[in-house]
This record gives structure tokens, sequence and C-alpha cells, in this order.
């Protein structure tokens, strides 16, 4: 008996089960090479956080070799309703690897190449024009010159294509990217992080018609691309978009958390927008809209349990835990428990390998960074992340969610909270990713 | 379906319905493969001519891509002339191409060039859009009206595109709040306009399209019906705009007499009388543009 019992212990000794109301399934962090003491850093981390004001809650995943090590929920989800690991998030532009991923299904089943112009799917890309400006003391500020090429699949995949987002107008202030901005503006194309009373394939086809940025290749720039893709993948597929990925992504993976509308059964689940100073000032968002110049946020758009506008830029919501399985898949190059949705070619296309050139990937950091097909890089040192390897790769929300996979360490880490503005969590986040790289024990 | 030219019911319920089951089984559906049209399969040895997408007047939603695109091209079948007809997004865009790429010409409603420019422009009506000004019902219960004259709707909130000719509403202390027609309708429903110039056939198809439960809430400020003549605009900057212009003439002149051009607006203006009322007015914009 005695014997029995210990060949039982030795066997449930790797599996420390948390049971909670989705019984996920987390290890010692041991047992994947990681110290549980360091990882505890991060407990302090996130509390201190929350009770300095500077976020209402997070929920933060840690996983190594295909195993959850670290699975921690902190504060507030909403106004007296605390955080559970099952809280929904509004992912936003975290949506663009799922999109991505799409279209590489696609890809794979050999209905498109990446260099197909876009316009053999959608014909207003036909012809493409790109705004230059001219001389000062011209008679008119700019003209429309034929682009070089036509816009590509790969183009979009990497935000090549010239196309725009109105937000970094915000930021970036040359007069051809304002008076494209403008354009998109007067034409009544938006970011869609406040959703539009139209469908995507409306809007796709307005903003083909408008001047390009810049002529496709020629720079890295966070755009609509992926919100056209999402357009293209219903144009390729005869699917509607959301639908696609339900099927071909969320459901495979068993994503059971992940929509693009959220069903009327989860909306508790559903956490709140938080406005921060980071400084201890925290106003919970309510159903009105964020709007600072280019900038619109309409966070209460994600209790709609349906409408028209279907954005593969930043339509889904989903949990840290359906995250991980996403991150996993690829972390397993394109298979998770037995099922295949990419091969491993695909995957090293889309993680591994730089499609930008001697371009770099500048939005969440400053330079060194370069993109594949959905995903930024990481390359070198000559960037402001301290940790991580080189092939590291990675994306974000704007509501203050993250996500990074390092292949060579075979780890996962995901932070979800909803805090706005999207740029005050950087240091936060780096710092997670320092303490959970420096919980690696072996 | 209650069609508010005068208060009679102009369209019976089951030929407006089956108007805008012909309308929307032609349009583009959202998940169907390219449709190629004329102005996108090559640039080389064709004119292009541009417009602002209004349907169904023009529009890349339908297969011929509206009223005023089936005239314009039966017109230059007619005239055997190779014209690609672009529609754009934006009133602006189109501008561009006409004043600073010297485009052959333009089409469209409520075009605004300064006398300067008119100069270099040959205005040759081919179409009619009949509007009027139109509220939201349970914003006026009461209903809105006026006598006529603009002042009498001094502070009153007016709608319209930009780029258009707004100079009278200021004056008579209206407020003007600019966006495209879709956003201009929404504002009417949330309220935050009073009233809009509708063509009452673009403002069928953007309720059917976009606003399916709104139709019986928006109704007309009487007396307030105008004829808006479309224009195609070509441009003597043009080594062959004036030559264009004549032959575009003759060209309109062959298919009405033939019947063609009845037989293209028979499909987006279903009652009789009102066509009668519409070959009216454009045979009254042609007499006064010869």
């Amino acid at each position: 008996m005695k014997n029995l019992s210990g060949v039982l212990i030795l066997l449930l000794f790797p599996y420390s089960f948390q049971l909670n109301a989705a019984s996920y399934p987390i290890v010692k962090p041991e047992t994947v090479g990681l110290s549980s003491e360091r990882l505890h850093r991060l407990d302090q981390l996130i509390d201190n956080h929350v009770q300095d004001k500077k976020i209402a809650g997070a929920v933060v995943l840690i996983a190594r070799k295909g195993k959850i090590a670290y699975f921690k929920e902190t504060g507030l989800a909403d106004t007296n309703k605390p955080m559970k690991k099952d809280t929904i998030f509004r992912i936003v532009s975290m949506t663009k690897p799922i999109t991505s991923t799409a279209i590489m299904l696609l890809y794979e089943a050999g209905e498109l190449l990446l260099s197909d112009p876009i316009s053999k799917y959608i014909p207003e890309f036909m012809h493409p024009k790109v705004l230059e400006l001219n001389p000062e003391n011209a008679d008119f500020e700019y003209k429309l010159v034929p682009a070089k090429r036509e816009i590509t699949i790969r183009d979009l995949l990497t935000h090549q294509s010239g196309l725009l987002y109105l937000f970094p107008t915000n930021f970036y202030h040359e007069r051809e990217r304002i008076l494209v901005a403008e354009m998109y503006k007067e034409a009544g194309i938006t970011d869609g992080f406040c959703r539009p009373d139209e469908t995507i394939g409306d809007m796709v086809k307005r903003l083909a018609r408008l001047p390009l940025y810049k002529n496709p290749g020629e720079a890295w720039d966070y755009s609509l691309s992926i919100d056209v893709l999402g357009y293209l993948i219903e144009v390729i597929s005869g699917m509607q978009f959301d639908q696609f990925v339900q099927e071909r992504i969320f459901e495979p993976l068993a994503m059971k958390d992940s929509h693009f509308f959220i069903p009327q059964n989860k909306l508790e689940r559903l956490a709140a927008v938080w406005k921060s100073d980071w400084k201890g000032s925290l106003t919970r968002v309510g159903n009105e809209a964020l709007v600072d110049n280019y900038l619109s946020l309409c966070p209460s758009d994600a209790t709609a349990l349906s409408a028209k506008y279907l954005t593969g830029g930043g339509n889904v919501l989903s949990t840290a835990y359906d995250y991980f399985r996403f991150s996993q898949m690829l972390l397993n190059n394109g298979e998770l428990d037995g099922v295949r949705l990419l091969s491993r070619k695909t995957v090293e296309l889309m993680t591994a390998t730089n499609h930008i050139g001697e371009s770099d990937a500048r939005f969440l950091h400053d330079k060194n960074w370069k993109f594949g097909l959905g995903f930024a890089i990481q390359q070198g040192r000559g960037h402001d992340v301290d940790s991580g390897d080189d092939g590291v790769y990675e994306w974000a929300g704007i509501y203050s969610t993250r996500f990074s996979v390092d292949p060579k360490e075979e780890k996962i880490t995901i932070f979800m909270s909803q805090t706005t503005p999207f740029g005050l969590h950087f240091n936060l986040w780096d710092t997670i990713l320092v303490l959970s790289g420096s919980a690696i024990a072996d | 379906m209650r069609y508010f030219l005068s208060g009679k019911p102009m369209l019976s319920f089951a030929s407006a319905t089956l108007f805008l089951v012909c309308i929307i089984a032609t349009s583009f559906s959202w998940a169907t493969g390219p449709r190629i049209s004329k102005s996108l399969l090559s640039n080389a040895g064709i004119d292009h001519i541009y417009t602002v997408d209004f349907p169904p007047f023009s529009t890349t939603s339908l297969k011929n891509g509206g009223m005023s695109n089936e005239i314009i091209n039966a017109v230059c079948e007619s005239i055997n002339a190779n014209v690609a007809l672009t529609m754009l997004p934006l009133q602006s865009m189109v501008n561009f191409y006409l004043l600073h790429e010297k485009s052959l010409a333009i089409y469209g409603r409520n075009l605004v060039f300064n006398t300067q420019q008119e100069e270099r422009l040959i205005y040759i009506p081919f179409a009619i859009s009949s509007e009027q000004y139109i509220y939201y019902k349970p914003a006026y219960k009461q209903g809105l009206s006026w006598d006529g004259q603009l002042t009498s709707l001094k502070g009153f909130s007016y709608g319209v595109n930009k780029g258009e000719n707004t100079v009278a509403y200021k004056q008579a202390d209206i407020r003007i709040e600019y966006g495209r027609n879709h956003a201009l309708l929404k504002k009417i429903i949330a309220k935050e306009i009073d009233f809009m110039m509708a063509s009452e056939l673009n403002f069928q198809w953007m309720i059917n399209k976009h606003f399916p439960n709104e139709g019986n809430n928006f109704s007309a400020i009487k007396n307030s019906r105008v004829n808006k003549p479309i224009f195609m605009v070509f441009n003597k900057d043009h080594e062959n705009g004036a030559l264009m212009a004549n032959k575009f003439k003759i060209g309109l002149s062959k298919i009405i007499e033939s019947g063609q051009y009845l037989k293209i607006i028979e499909k987006f203006i279903l009652k009789k009388d009102a066509r009668s009322d519409y070959m009216a007015a454009l045979n009254k914009q042609l007499k006064n543009h010869q």
C-alpha cells in the first residue's frame, strides 16, 4: 500500500493542479526549468502596480516547454468585480497575429501566393497612386503619382503596403502623412477602434481608392493593412471573416473564450477598460468614446452581441489562457494537442524570417526589431528591451495587452490588462519579461 | 413604402420592394469574387473621367456602375469614345484630377469651382437628381416647415458634403455640419443635425442599405423639391476636351431620341410620371445649356 501511494505521489508530483472555475493545468515551475521563487517576484510587481492604482488589475501567464508554470490574476476586472483567470479582454491588435495566421491557412491550401497583388482579389486596389508633396509655392500642395508597383499580400502582412493607420498621426507629423490621414477622415475611413456602421468590404473599397502614403515595399508603417487582410480572407474563402476564424482557428485550437462578438452569457466576464495616468489616478471608462485627435477608442463596442464591421486588425475578445493556446501552437511549429494548423515551414516564415529588410518595425520599440508575417521579431541589442534573445517575437493590443514568444527558451509570456493610454505600460511589460527571463533556472 | 415627393404615395410597396430587390441583388456581396470594370483593365490609351461615389447614380456596388455610369457608357458607345469611368471616395480627389491632372472630364452634381476655373470648363447636363430637404420625424413631431426662404430655418443645423456651396445657409444663420451622406443620416437620426438636402434615389439607397428600420421616420420639408442637374464637365485644358464635349452632346441626343436613355432610367425610376417629370427637367436643363 505504501509502495502504491509512493508511486501515485511520484506520478502526480509534476502536476500541481489548481482547481478553479476553468480548471487550468498548471505545473510546478521547477518541472519546466523555472524557479517558483523567482516567478513569485511577479506577484509583488503586479500587486504594487494595483496598489499604486497604476492598473486596476491584470492576468499574467508564463508557460515553458508547453506547460503553464505561472498563471495569476490580480486586482479588479471591473468595479467590485475581481480579476479572474478567465476574465475576457479586448485584445485589439493582438487580433493581428490571428488574422495573419488565417491568411496563411489559405496560403498553405494553395489559394493565394504572398506575391499576389491584392488587386487580383480586390480590383479597387488596381493602379494605386502615391501622394507626393509639390515644391513650396506650387499651385497645389501635392500630386498623385502612380505607385512603382501594386500592393501585394506580403506587403499587407508586413505593414509595408503604403496604407496608414490614423492614430500614429498623433506622433508623426510629416505633411504627406497628415494630408493622407485627412483624406482618410473625409472619406469616413477609421482605425476601427470605434466600430463603424458598415461592412469591412465597404470601407476597404473606399480605402483602396485613396492615395498611398508611401510606395508599397518601401517603408514599414503600422497600418490598416491587416484590416484589408480580413476582407481579403472573406473574398478568397467565401466566408464571413469571423466565421472563418471561428471554424479554422478558434475551434481547432479549443480557444473557447475567443470571440468577435461576446456571447450574452459571457458578458459578465468582460473586463472594463480603465484610464490611468500611471500616478494613482485610475478611472473606469464607461460608454463614452475616448478621443485624442486622430485616436478614437470605444471600449463599449466590445459589449455588442453582433455588428456589421469585422476588423482583422482588432476585433477579437479573448483570455490569457486562449492566447496561450494560440501562442503555443506557434511555438510548437503549427500544432497543438494533435491538431496541426500550419506547417513548421510556414511558422518559420511568419515568426522567424525578417521580411522588411533594412527597415525596422518602429512602433513598439525604437529600432532593431524586425517584422515577420504578423509579428515583430527581436534582433540584436540596439533597442530598448533589456531581456530576450534574438528571435523572440511578439505583439500588443492598445488596451495594454502583450504577448511574447521566446523560441530559444520555449517560453511564452502573456500580460493582460485593460488600461489606457497604451504608452504608459512599457516599463511594466519590460519588467515582466525580465522577471520571466530571470526565472529560467536550467 | 411612402415616397415623400408630394405627400402622395409615389411608389407602391410591392414595386418599391421590387426596385430595392433588383438594386440589392445586383449589389456586390461581401464574399464574392472580383468584379472587373472598364476603368480597371488598363491605363494605356484611355481617357479617364472621374466622379465621386453616389449610389445609385455612380457606385461600384452595381454591376454597370449605376444610372449615371450607364448613361455615360451608352453615350460613349454611340460616339465610339474610349473612356474609363473612375469612382473615387472624395470630391476633392475628383476635382484634383480635373484641375491639376487635367483629366478629360468629371461628372457629378453640386460641383463648385471659382470663376477662373469655370472658364476652362464645359458643362453638359446629362441627368437629373430630384432632391428635397429631409428631416427626422421623431425630432420634429409637429413637422419641420419653411416659407421657401432659408431665413425661415435660421438657427437650425444643416448637414452637407464637404466642398458644397454653403454661402446661402451661412447667410441665413444656419449652422453647417459637414460629412458624408452616411454620417449625416446617422447624425440626423441621432438628432444632432436638423435637416439635409437628399437626392431621393440616393436617400432610398442609403436608408435601405444602412438604416432599414428608419425609412418611415423621415419626411420631406414641403415645397423644397429641386431638380438638380448632374453635369458632365469637360476640361478645355485637355487636348480632346472641347471635341469630346461636342461629341458627348451629339451622343446624348442620339440615345434620348432612340429611347435608350429612357430604358436606362426605367430601371431606377419605376413610376411613369416620375420619369416624365425627370425627362421634362432634363430637357429644360439641356435647353438652358445650349
